[in-house]
């Protein structure tokens, strides 16, 4: 598994205590690589799993979590879902997502929906769906613990692709 | 020779590189793109034309040991190869894999890798490492604990004291494992890790068994690197792969 952490400083005042605080927190990592990205003054800490198992597969392979099989019983769709999220860009392509979203948050299904938020890569979102995804769980974010994680995300990738934040997560922060 | 029927769900030929010492990684300047770039050329020289990326949510950003780009002959199919920054990867599925198959295709991967430089084995020497990976896979049906599966099924023994489960506050057995054991191999010289991590594979949940049989370059024993050094290794690799599948899974496991 590799976890990305995004922090908003630049690289040089990254110190070696940093690392370690890290290398403390995930004790099954092997490497911790450090890269900065160009364009902005973040930096992002790569953790990589020690041999993990999806470093050298051609395939679609993910180690076990909680969420992952919670998702897989209650919904199902969600690899499709993720795997079309960055073409899902109009109301035609998004709306059918948007509908099961609805459902599990209408159905009480807030850890089904929670997980979904988890493992959201927003990196791999539309520009409508970075956005949609927030407005349309909104109103139930004090049921989804992952929500606050998400928004910070969206932000973050929201700058790193050229756009006012804060102009279109209006009402959302 | 593999039989077929195994569920072998990928074969993976791996050339990692440029890790000094733990968390010391070092490449060339043209490593970040070029590389990449004249693997791309030689392989579609070769006819794996279609090119996709591995990795797209990190492909600005390039951690080493991660392939960010693959190649194939057309959509979905393989044998494909891979590149990142510091390893590069000859990939097989199932479905038409065969050891001699599997082997010239290693081969074919390694011509391509010395064609895109022909010096990169002898400068990467000293960081090469050899990798052969077996990754078998297993969907228990539903009513069958993970536990259970891997006790009628598998030989390996995972337990763990009745007591710890007496606790009223536990529930029994275990919602999910993750182990991995490494032992060392005298020929080839190296490591053998068997792992064995509930998955979701291709959106299915089940249970992954992986071995690896892994040799850093610097151990083999006349440290000349070449093509047919590489080959020599693979097929000792290969033969503790049978072995490690022969006496680890059960033919219940996979035969109805």
């Amino acid at each position: 598994m590799i976890t990305e952490i995004s922090f908003p400083m630049d690289i040089h005042l990254l110190n070696s205590s940093y690392i370690q605080h890290f290398e403390g927190r995930f004790p099954k990592m092997e490497k911790v690589v450090v890269a900065n990205s160009s364009s902005t003054s973040s930096g992002h800490i790569f953790v990589l799993g020690n041999n993990s198992i999806n470093q050298a597969t051609s395939l679609n392979i993910q180690e076990h979590s909680t969420e992952l099989l919670l998702l897989q019983r209650k919904a199902g769709w969600y690899a499709d879902f993720f795997n079309n999220a960055n073409t899902l860009n109009d109301v035609k392509t998004v709306f059918p997502y948007y509908q099961k979203i609805d459902s599990l948050l209408s159905d009480k299904e807030f850890n089904v929906c929670d997980a979904l938020l988890s493992q959201t890569n927003t990196k791999s979102l539309s520009d409508v769906l970075l956005i949609g995804l927030l407005r349309l769980t909104y109103n139930w974010r004090t049921k989804l613990p992952s929500w606050p994680s998400l928004l910070a995300d969206t932000n973050r990738e929201l700058l790193s692709r050229g756009y006012d934040s804060k102009r279109l997560l209006r009402g959302l922060i | 020779m593999r039989n077929t029927e195994v569920p072998l769900i990928e074969a993976i030929f791996e050339l990692r590189w440029g890790q000094k010492s733990f968390g010391d990684f070092d490449y060339a300047p043209e490593e970040q793109q070029l590389f990449a770039m004249q693997i791309g050329a030689v392989a579609a020289s070769k006819h794996y034309t279609f090119t996709e990326l591995a990795n797209p949510s990190m492909q600005f950003l390039l951690p080493p040991m991660l392939v960010s780009h693959r190649f194939r002959k057309q959509s979905n199919s393989w044998p494909c190869f891979q590149i990142g920054l510091g390893i590069f990867t000859v990939n097989q599925v199932k479905d038409g894999y065969e050891w001699t198959s599997f082997k010239n295709t290693i081969e074919e991967g390694l011509d391509i890798y010395i064609a895109a430089n022909p010096q990169k084995l002898n400068d990467v020497q000293n960081t090469l490492t050899l990798i052969l990976r077996y990754q078998d896979a297993f969907f228990p049906d539903s009513s069958i604990s993970t536990k259970q599966f891997v006790e009628e099924h598998l030989n390996i023994n995972v337990n763990m004291a009745n007591e710890f489960f007496e606790n009223e506050n536990i529930e029994t057995g275990f919602e999910a494992i993750n182990i991995s054991i490494m032992t060392n191999i005298i020929k080839p010289k190296g490591r053998l890790s068997t792992v064995l991590a509930n998955a979701v594979m291709n959106d299915k949940p089940g249970l992954l068994l992986e071995t690896i049989v892994e040799t850093e370059m610097k151990n083999l024993t006349n440290g000349i690197v070449s093509k047919e050094n590489i080959l020599s290794w693979v097929e000792e690799a290969h033969k503790i792969q049978q072995h490690s599948f022969k006496t680890l899974v059960k033919e219940s496991a996979y035969k109805k």
